[in-house]
């Protein structure tokens, strides 16, 4: 039996063609295929041609193929997917990577969303000081400095 | 999009969602924005809780979380503290609570005693205990129709039948993990959850390196592929199985699973496939000196598939050779494949000094 393939085509136009499996870790598409089956191809309003091509990385890494012998197996071991996800984000940018976050929001693929949300979680405001985070996410200081101080004592124990 | 205040609320909720409650209410002096976002966080997980500021911060803000607490992490609390831990457990449940820790650790008497709402709660869907100081007291009412993972580590139980009468109300139970500390030869665990999928047994005894689960009569009854189930229970010395149901994958029967230590075994037949099952069981079980075979219905009649018990002496499981002494039949009605499988116990088996064959008895 031939494989199914599916469209994709991203806010600028690029064109993508994947794997049914690898499209449907997407909660979002099969909606669309729905709602959309006369045309083949599945416009993604909201993404963006390099985050697409991320998501589908992603998804070809972590499609669950059947093996053939009845049961499905996941293409790679469970250790080997979690140093490729550790690799896939560290080579990102922020902006990439708040990017990737609201598609993945966007496709509903909740282990690309859950890997993203923990990979800021973790590196970006974990083990920091409130001055290192605004630094490291670029957020603008608009309380004075009375203000701030009064924020803080209002949950001391957040900062010892 | 660059930057992360381009991002809704909502997504920076979850992100907080990732981080500990103290790094999230942290985050309340970046900037004005951020102020109030860890509110909307539907988690607390706050680390020492036997801290008054903490206590304070709990007693505050539970209450806050409206309409859900999704995630409540209870640890290093002391006994003083009991009764706030009650009440928050019922404020969380009150509130959709789908994910309950509690850690404690030390042995007190009295032990904590769970509020028996949360035996009740309708949207907890994790359930993670751990410590003896825990005590496990089910009230008949119980009833925990979405919960999917349950993990008692070391909880003290009220009676020997509160698991079981735990888990009876646990209909859509995947993912269960037991660790007892208490006399291994005594218990009976007895786990009949059709909906299990991954079960994990474990017994930390201080006094050697394996776990002496092995006193353990380990009763299980699902409607799953109960060889996967078995994986994590290869150190028992007996075993009682019932396998409500069985899948036609051949594959499911594979190699590398031994059961070193099982002496005894039960098998339940209530389905077609239980001779497979039990060869598979006879050739991984190499010390197995009790069998006990009983029938408890034969689904409708299928056409047999003659399973081949290879009669080659070198596929002959070693227990025949060595160790099977008790073979119990209960009900048999002389199908094919029972007499199949007498003929080849027969020929085979080499150490047996009790037989037993019965009709069918209603049970």
């Amino acid at each position: 039996m031939s494989k199914k393939n599916i469209v994709l085509k991203s806010s600028n136009g690029i064109i993508f063609e994947v794997e049914e499996a690898v499209a449907l870790q997407s909660e979002t598409i099969p909606y669309m295929i729905e709602d959309d089956c006369a045309n083949d191809t599945i416009p993604l309003a909201n993404v963006t041609g390099d985050i697409l091509a991320l998501v589908i990385e992603y998804c070809k890494k972590h499609v669950v193929v059947a093996d053939g012998d009845g049961g499905g197996s996941s293409s790679s071991s469970q250790e080997d997917l979690k140093n490729w996800d550790a690799q896939f984000m560290n080579d990102l940018d922020q902006s990439k990577i708040f990017n990737l976050l609201l598609a993945a929001d966007f496709l509903n693929i909740k282990t690309l969303f859950d890997l993203t949300c923990q990979f800021v979680a973790d590196t970006m405001i974990k083990g920091k000081s409130v001055e290192e985070v605004r630094r490291t996410l670029n957020i603008e200081k608009d309380y004075t400095s009375e203000e701030e101080a009064k924020a803080r004592q209002e949950n001391e124990w957040a900062f010892k | 999009m660059d930057r992360i205040s381009n991002l809704p609320n909502e997504l920076l909720v979850k992100i907080l969602s990732f981080v500990p409650t103290k790094v999230a209410v942290s985050t309340s002096v970046l900037s004005k924005r951020w102020e109030r976002l860890w509110m909307g966080v539907p988690k607390l997980d706050c680390g020492h809780i036997d801290e008054p500021e903490i206590r304070d911060f709990i007693c505050k803000n539970l209450p806050l979380r409206a309409p859900f607490i999704e995630i409540l992490c209870l640890e290093n609390f002391q006994p003083f503290q009991f009764e706030d831990i009650k009440r928050w457990v019922e404020i969380a449940v009150s509130h959709c609570l789908r994910e309950l820790s509690i850690y404690f650790c030390n042995y007190v008497v009295p032990e904590l005693i769970l509020p028996r709402s949360l035996y009740t709660c309708k949207s907890l869907v994790i359930l993670k205990t751990e410590g003896s100081g825990i005590l496990v007291d089910v009230p008949p009412t119980a009833c925990l129709p979405s919960l999917k993972t349950l993990q008692l580590e070391e909880v003290t139980y009220s009676n020997e039948d509160s698991l079981r009468l735990l888990l009876s109300h646990c209909p859509v139970l995947e993912d269960l993990l037991i660790r007892r500390e208490d006399e291994a030869d005594k218990a009976v665990i007895v786990v009949i959850v059709p909906s299990l999928l991954r079960l994990t047994l474990r017994n930390d005894c201080c006094c050697g390196h394996y776990p002496s689960v092995d006193g353990y009569i380990i009763d299980l009854s699902v409607m799953q592929n109960i060889v996967k189930l078995l994986e994590q229970c290869t150190h028992v010395k007996r075993l009682s199985l019932r396998e409500l149901c069985s899948g036609e994958d051949e594959h499911k029967y594979r190699s590398g699973i031994v059961f070193n230590r099982l002496e005894y075994l039960k098998l339940c037949i209530c389905n077609d496939n239980w001779s497979k099952l039990l060869v598979w069981l006879l050739r991984n079980s190499p010390k197995l000196r009790v069998l006990n075979l009983y029938v408890e219905s034969y689904p409708p009649y299928e056409e047999y598939v003659r399973i081949r018990w290879k009669n080659k002496r070198s596929f002959v499981p070693e227990c025949l050779r060595t160790s099977l002494e008790t073979l119990k039949f209960v009900g048999y009605i002389g199908r094919p494949e029972e007499r199949d499988f007498l003929s080849f116990i027969f020929k085979h088996a080499r150490c047996l000094k009790s037989i037993s064959i019965g009709d069918y008895v209603r049970r």
